[in-house]
């Protein structure tokens, strides 16, 4: 943070950490699934909020469109499909 | 446990993050995200022709033993590089009814032979042993000690200078975690089976532990994908 209290990361790193915030949030809900259904410790979704239940800290689901992570995100995958190797023809197929 | 969380199952939806609606305007990148993960997750599909062309490089393997073989896709696809390869494909006696549809529908019946058996306790040992021994989509419903032993258990039928063939996704760790919380995200790990993932190294040295010789440890399609993991029984 910068003295005036604006945030200074470049938007890259910003929207990694939000997104890094939102996995984090949808695995612990896993994790709380995979604990009602196995142990029943935890209750029903439906009387439980993420806000009061102690596990999730701060997350707040952002209002709209967070543009940065989305770019973020084509350009992560845009990478990942840019590394798929061309499938050869058919008829080189049984080639040795 | 985070890290395997991240690395199957679940995820995200475009949705989630967005707040978006389909039947709206769409923003630019979500369509562009949402077509991209089509690419990725349709890279699989070219995942078994992949693997026989890498299992059939050096040598046509003749005789060939798919554990757990299901549809057979990985055995089917070796088995199409020659008529010379002839497939005992196993598998629980509940899917052996579509295997067997799998292998007619292929239409290299005369390739194949299926039966019914419970690896971890029936004998598949041969005189001659197997060329190849295929273990694809099967290691990660097991944890470490019993996939362990079912390698132990499959290295034991090759032939000398046979391929034990491990086909999986395995657990990246450590992951580069922008790429695994990007495909998180956008829901691509439903592509992926639950269950128990393991390490490339965890699979070389159980297949060490089993006499064998490290070979292969690639890719077979982009993230998040399928590996293959090969060893080599001595001549």
């Amino acid at each position: 943070m910068t003295e005036s209290g604006q945030d200074d990361r470049v938007p890259d790193d910003r929207a990694a950490s939000a997104l890094s915030d939102a996995v984090k949030s949808a695995i612990l809900d896993r994790l709380l699934d995979d604990l009602r259904a196995d142990r029943a410790l935890a209750p029903p979704r439906s009387v439980y909020t993420k806000s009061d239940s102690g596990l999730y800290g701060k997350y707040e689901k952002a209002e709209g469109i967070n543009e940065d992570v989305l770019r973020l995100i084509r350009a992560v995958l845009e990478d990942l499909a840019g590394g798929i190797e061309p499938e050869l023809p058919p008829d080189r197929r049984a080639d040795p | 446990m985070m890290l395997h969380h991240l690395q199957t199952r679940g995820g995200l939806t475009l949705r989630d993050l967005t707040g978006c609606s389909w039947s709206g305007p769409v923003h630019e990148d979500v369509t562009e995200i949402h077509r991209l993960t089509r690419v990725l997750a349709a890279d699989r599909r070219g995942a078994p022709a992949r693997a026989a062309r890498r299992l059939t490089a050096d040598r046509v393997p003749g005789r060939v033993l798919d554990i757990g073989a299901g549809l057979a896709p990985w055995s089917l696809a070796i088995a199409a590089a020659s008529r010379d390869v002839h497939v005992l494909a196993v598998d629980l006696p509940e899917q052996l009814a579509a295997l067997t549809e799998a292998v007619a529908a292929a239409d290299v019946s005369a390739q194949f032979k299926t039966m019914a058996a419970d690896v971890f306790t029936s004998d598949l040992r041969t005189a001659a042993g197997y060329d190849l021994v295929i273990v694809a989509n099967v290691c990660h419903l097991f944890p470490a000690s019993r996939t362990r032993s079912l390698l132990i258990r499959a290295a034991d039928v090759l032939a000398p200078g046979g391929v034990l063939a491990v086909i999986d996704q395995v657990l990246d760790d450590p992951p580069d975690w922008l790429q695994w919380a990007v495909l998180y995200a956008v829901g691509l790990p439903q592509v992926m089976p639950g269950g128990y993932l393991h390490t490339v190294d965890e699979y070389v040295t159980w297949m060490a532990d089993a006499g064998l010789v490290a070979g292969l440890a690639i890719p077979l399609s982009a993230p998040p994908g399928l590996s293959l993991v090969s060893a080599r029984r001595e001549s």
